[in-house]
């Protein structure tokens, strides 16, 4: 794959913190309470204690390798059809996460805030947006992330003040919710949704200093535990845990709530700009993430043929399943269960192969006979 | 590229890794070393490179004994000849290789004479062909082969102008120049034959003057004067004036002076070029020199500008600036003395960037009063202004001006470098080449900014951007740029920081307003009322229901409305311009809500987003707002707040990729660099210490630390605490008061 240039260290965390950050926007913190109950709040927290351990042992590969990405060292430490089966799993993996988020969302829109319209209405201007943006590529999706990033936190943040009048913290107890275990092990099962460590572990080599990619690693996994924690404890502090595990779509019916004197009320639709975004941003970086290792994958020098191609399969997988139900249902049941094999356990394990490997000495030695 | 390539592209290619865009970091992608890929490369639709027809290359050793080694001479007579194209053309249709063999590289076809006197070979290939066209053209090669070499030997011999005059008199007598070519042809070969009369005036005017004007300047006057009377379509052409004039020396001369009416000022030639070489040149000259032109440049003419030409090309280019050159008899040089003088405005007030606090003046059509309104403000030794010149049937002059020592070297490089790559045969405005010169050529927002404030520029210039000077443009180019400045004003630096951020806010506001409030009522009112306060919907409700038409209708009625008296309100004479005003008025206000055509919050609406829309400081990013206006209208009629955020999203990934001259448009904040707080917000001007980041300038600090090293505020600060204890490492730092 060609290398075009060196992607801003903010820009690179602006990205990895959006697309962490769309979920908050769809079914996870229902389905957190739906796990622990009124400690789901606690989850997100277990979830990137998780996440940091496994980033501490794996990162410093990235800064032994100046340069390379998770792709080189797989392909060095796998061979050639290791690495392409370890590619191939996790494409299958963004693939069905970004169908199964694409058909959530889209369902989304109609519930709320476009009822009535025929999907297809709605799917394809969206499809047609996911596709201009994994298009550009890996510069414009930093760059963008990076100029709204600011205002999303600014949305979130008056979301959760103007519903401080509906907050009771007797919904909070029984403390440890459905149980202190359970807080476990949905931390490890939601460290699924940290997709941050896969990100920096392929991107993290287009930034200039390969540290900045450790620290990026640090510092996305603790904002984004701090701002799951923060929406899923506003959200269970509004809706007690049994109201909370109806609701699919927590920030619309936060944004319903808001009711502030007689001239600042229904802003759900004034929600609609980050959330509209968020989804744009998360499901485009996908696309462009699985046409990449694809492109990778069979030796091409540029990504872009692929792009339409993965949007089309995109399209048609997002309409497999017959209703939202179901989708939600795929979603809760089977992907979050498994996201954390491709979120962050084959990265771990390639890039501590890489370590053990240079470690060893044998891939070092290897690299000066080479040049 | 066709529509099946551009898909293909689009399929096949990453454009961001392919295409020739450059960077400020020095890494130019697509080109091999100093050499741009341009260059090496041209493009299928460039002009093929001129070179000398392999006819000129043959003919003219051939011709240099005939013609008594007058090579000039020798190009012009023979070049003039026009291109026969008519049964040549035939002729070489019907497969003759020798006919085509007997035309120049360019396509020309060559005297008879030369083709004669080209050997046996080709005598041999014509007298081969078959055909009756090819046999008579061979005919007539060998019968003008004995008759047009005694002609041209006779005039070389005889080397007075008396054929030539007779020449120029039949071409004055003929009306134009064209036929004066023919003439001089028929001179140079009295026995052409009628096809070459039959394929004339199938070449280009520019073709032919490229080819007859010779390169040097001869040291016959009458001859100089006949080629001055060519180069300029005399007498055809009524605004060239050829002053004939005896320089009254010790041995009086014969000379003349040409210039351009209306273009020179005639009072200082009269005073200042004419008078001393006329009346005054006798004078005592303390034991001057005798050449002539010597002496008229360094004693007689007293001009402040004078220059010594040998060659058409740059006699001709600086008549055309308004100088007037003058020609002496027996000099094979021309002396040129600059007296351009033409009408034009003077400096004016600024139309279209008037501020309140801060200079007035603007840019007016006078290239060298342009470079001089910002040179008199930015009065340093590195301020650089290099000439260029585009156009190939009128060269329009340009100016590139930056400061040398601040400017990024590769940005000006690639400045000229797209500039020179521009063939055009005139260009008249900046806005021109800006469209030529922009990546991408597609796009809204301008990728440049055009300014009619020389403060604007020398600030620009100041801060390691690069200025373009077009012609007689009032408007001067200034790139990079990124999206920011286009909303910024210069009076926002005048005016103390709090205010200066006030108005700035107030115009990124407006700019979203322009853009997005029509779209935000329809969304608002047809697809999320809830979100309207109950009161507020049911007044929304009530002034609606009268109005019988849908409210996408009603808002691109308005608008339409709005951009009709936008546009009347420019192309109106003055004298009824008050008149638009009124009608204005009374159609959007009164009589369209009283009608029910529209109802009155639309009415709001619509003034407040034109009233945003005027807030824009640049005359093209308004544009910009005025059109993805329309676009979001549609969005938003389609989809409510979805589409419109789509369409806001869709907008800034294209504003994020997109870039002027290698710098990314909205950086400083994506990407982010470090810059001063001069982006969203004005900081207070002595926070302003480096100049813009994303230019990559050879000096980054524009102004100390401590600009206020006087106030206690700032000489008891921590920070100038650090610097003093940095700088003195010995001393004690002083106790925090």
């Amino acid at each position: 794959m060609l290398k075009t240039g060196y992607l801003g260290r903010r820009e690179l965390f602006a990205l990895v913190f959006a697309v962490l950050l769309a979920n908050v926007f769809l079914t996870l913190p229902q389905q957190m309470v739906m796990h622990g109950g009124a400690a789901a709040w606690m989850i997100p927290f277990v979830s990137a204690m998780i996440c940091m351990i496994v980033w501490a042992v794996c990162a410093p590969a990235l800064v032994m390798h100046p340069g390379e990405n998770m792709l080189s060292l797989a392909e060095r430490c796998l061979g050639r059809i290791g690495a392409g089966i370890a590619v191939l799993m996790i494409c299958l993996f963004l693939m069905a996460e970004a169908a199964s988020t694409f058909r959530l969302f889209t369902e989304m829109v109609i519930t709320t805030v476009l009822p009535r319209s025929p999907i297809s209405f709605i799917a394809i201007p969206f499809l047609l947006s996911v596709l201009y943006y994994a298009y550009t590529g890996i510069e414009g999706l930093t760059r963008v992330s990076s100029l709204f990033l600011l205002l999303f936190l600014f949305g979130l943040v008056s979301l959760l003040a103007l519903n401080s009048n509906w907050m009771n913290v007797e919904y909070l107890f029984p403390f440890w919710g459905t149980g202190p275990l359970r807080v476990i092990s949905g931390g490890w099962q939601f460290s699924g949704a940290f997709l941050n460590v896969l990100l920096l572990a392929v991107f993290g080599s287009l930034l200039r200093n390969p540290a900045d990619a450790v620290r990026i690693g640090y510092w996305s996994t603790g904002a984004t535990a701090v701002v799951y924690a923060v929406m899923v404890l506003s959200f269970t502090l509004i809706f007690p845990p049994e109201a909370s595990m109806r609701a699919p779509f927590p920030l619309y019916q936060l944004g319903r709530l808001i009711y502030i004197g007689q001239f600042i009320q229904r802003l759900e639709a004034a929600f609609v700009f980050i959330w509209v975004a968020l989804a744009l941003i998360k499901v485009g970086t996908l696309v462009f993430v699985i046409s990449y290792l694809i492109a990778w994958f069979c030796r091409m020098p540029v990504y872009r043929p692929v792009v339409f191609s993965v949007g089309t399969i995109l399209y048609a997988l997002a309409f497999v399943p017959e209703s939202w139900p179901e989708v939600n249902m795929w979603n809760t049941n089977i992907l979050m269960k498994v996201g954390w094999t491709v979120a962050w356990f084959i990265p771990m394990a390639i890039l501590w192969m890489a370590r053990w490997k240079d470690g060893k000495g044998e891939d070092r030695d290897a690299h000066r006979n080479a040049s | 590229m066709s529509v099946w390539s551009k898909i293909g592209r689009l399929f096949a290619v990453d454009d961001t890794i392919l295409d020739e865009d450059f960077s400020l970091l020095g890494k130019t992608k697509g080109r091999s070393g100093s050499e741009p890929e341009s260059a090496q490369m041209p493009r299928q639709d460039d002009p093929p490179e001129k070179e000398p027809p392999e006819e000129e290359q043959v003919a003219e050793p051939e011709r240099e004994p005939e013609d008594g080694g007058s090579t000039n001479r020798i190009k012009y007579r023979k070049t003039i000849r026009p291109r026969k194209i008519g049964r040549a053309a035939q002729v070489e249709k019907d497969g003759s290789e020798a006919v085509r063999e007997s035309e120049g590289a360019g396509g020309e076809r060559e005297p008879k004479a030369t083709q004669a006197s080209r050997g046996d070979d080709r005598e041999k290939a014509e007298q081969k062909s078959d055909g009756t066209g090819r046999e008579k053209d061979a005919e007539g090669a060998q019968k003008s082969d004995s008759k047009g070499r005694e002609k041209e030997a006779e005039a070389a011999q005889k080397s007075d102008s008396t054929g030539r005059e007779k020449a120029a008199e039949a071409a004055r007598k003929s009306g134009g120049h064209g036929r004066a070519r023919e003439t001089e042809a028929d001179v140079q070969q009295s026995d052409d034959d009628d096809s070459s009369a039959d394929g004339e005036g199938k070449e280009t005017p520019d073709d032919l003057e490229e080819e007859a004007v010779p390169e040097k300047i001869g040291a016959s006057l009458a001859e100089n004067r006949e080629r001055v009377e060519f180069i300029f379509r005399m007498p055809t052409n009524a605004d060239v004036v050829i002053r004939d004039f005896w320089v009254v020396d010790h041995v009086p001369v014969r000379a003349f002076a040409v210039f351009l009416e209306g273009l020179s000022d005639t009072k200082i030639i009269n005073e200042y070029v004419l008078e001393p070489l006329m009346l005054r040149a006798k004078e005592p000259t303390n034991g001057g020199k005798d050449d002539l032109l010597e002496r008229a440049r360094e004693m007689l003419v007293p001009g402040n500008q004078v220059a010594v030409y040998d060659a058409w090309t740059e006699a001709t280019k600086q008549i055309l600036t308004g100088s007037t050159a003058l020609f002496f008899e027996g000099i094979d040089k021309t002396l040129v003395v600059a007296t351009n003088g033409w009408a034009h405005r003077g400096v004016g007030e600024t139309k279209t960037e008037t501020v309140v606090r801060g200079p007035h003046d603007a840019f007016t059509e006078n290239l060298r009063a342009n470079t001089g309104l910002v040179r008199a403000r930015l009065r340093t030794e590195r301020l650089i202004t290099e000439m260029m010149q585009i156009g190939e049937l009128a060269p329009t002059d340009l100016a590139i001006m930056y400061v040398d020592g601040i400017v990024n070297p590769a940005l000006v490089e690639e400045v000229k470098r797209r500039i020179e790559a521009v063939k055009v045969d005139f260009l008249q405005d900046s806005g021109q080449l800006e469209q030529f010169i922009e990546e991408p050529p597609r796009g809204l927002i301008p990728r440049m900014m055009a300014t009619e404030r020389p403060d604007r520029v020398a600030q620009s210039l100041s801060e390691g951007f690069v200025s373009v000077f077009v012609g007689q443009s009032p408007y001067v180019l200034i790139m990079p740029t990124m999206l920011w400045s286009l909303i910024h004003t210069p009076e926002d630096a005048y005016l103390r920081f709090p205010f200066g951020s006030f108005i700035r806010l107030i115009r990124f506001i407006a700019f979203v307003a322009a853009m997005l409030l029509p779209a935000i009522y329809i969304a608002i009112t047809n697809y999320h009322p809830e979100m309207i306060p109950t009161d507020l919907m049911l007044t929304i409700a009530a002034a609606r229901e009268k109005v019988p038409f849908p409210l996408v209708l009603e808002v691109l009625l308005m608008e339409l409305a709005l951009e009709l008296i936008r546009e009347a309100g420019i192309r109106i004479p003055n004298v009824i311009g008050p008149t638009i005003g009124i009608v204005g008025a009374l159609i959007l206000g009164q009589a369209a809500v009283q009608a029910a055509v529209i109802s009155p919050l639309l009415v709001i609406v619509v003034a407040v987003t034109a009233l945003s829309a005027f807030t824009m400081p640049n005359y093209n990013i308004s544009f910009a707002v005025r059109t993805l206006r329309f676009l979001f209208i549609f969005l938003a009629a389609c989809w409510g707040f979805y589409g419109i955020t789509l369409g806001v999203m869709f907008m800034s990934m294209h504003w994020a990729q997109t870039k002027s001259f290698g710098v990314p448009m909205l950086t400083p904040i994506a990407p982010f660099k470090r810059s001063s707080p001069d982006v969203i917000i004005r900081g207070p001007i002595y926070e302003q210490e480096m100049r813009p980041r994303p230019l990559y300038p050879q000096s980054l600090r524009r102004q100390t630390p401590f600009t206020r090293s006087w106030a206690p505020t700032t000489h008891d600060s921590e920070e100038a605490r650090r610097k003093k204890a940095k700088e003195n490492p010995d001393r004690e730092p002083r106790s925090r008061r």
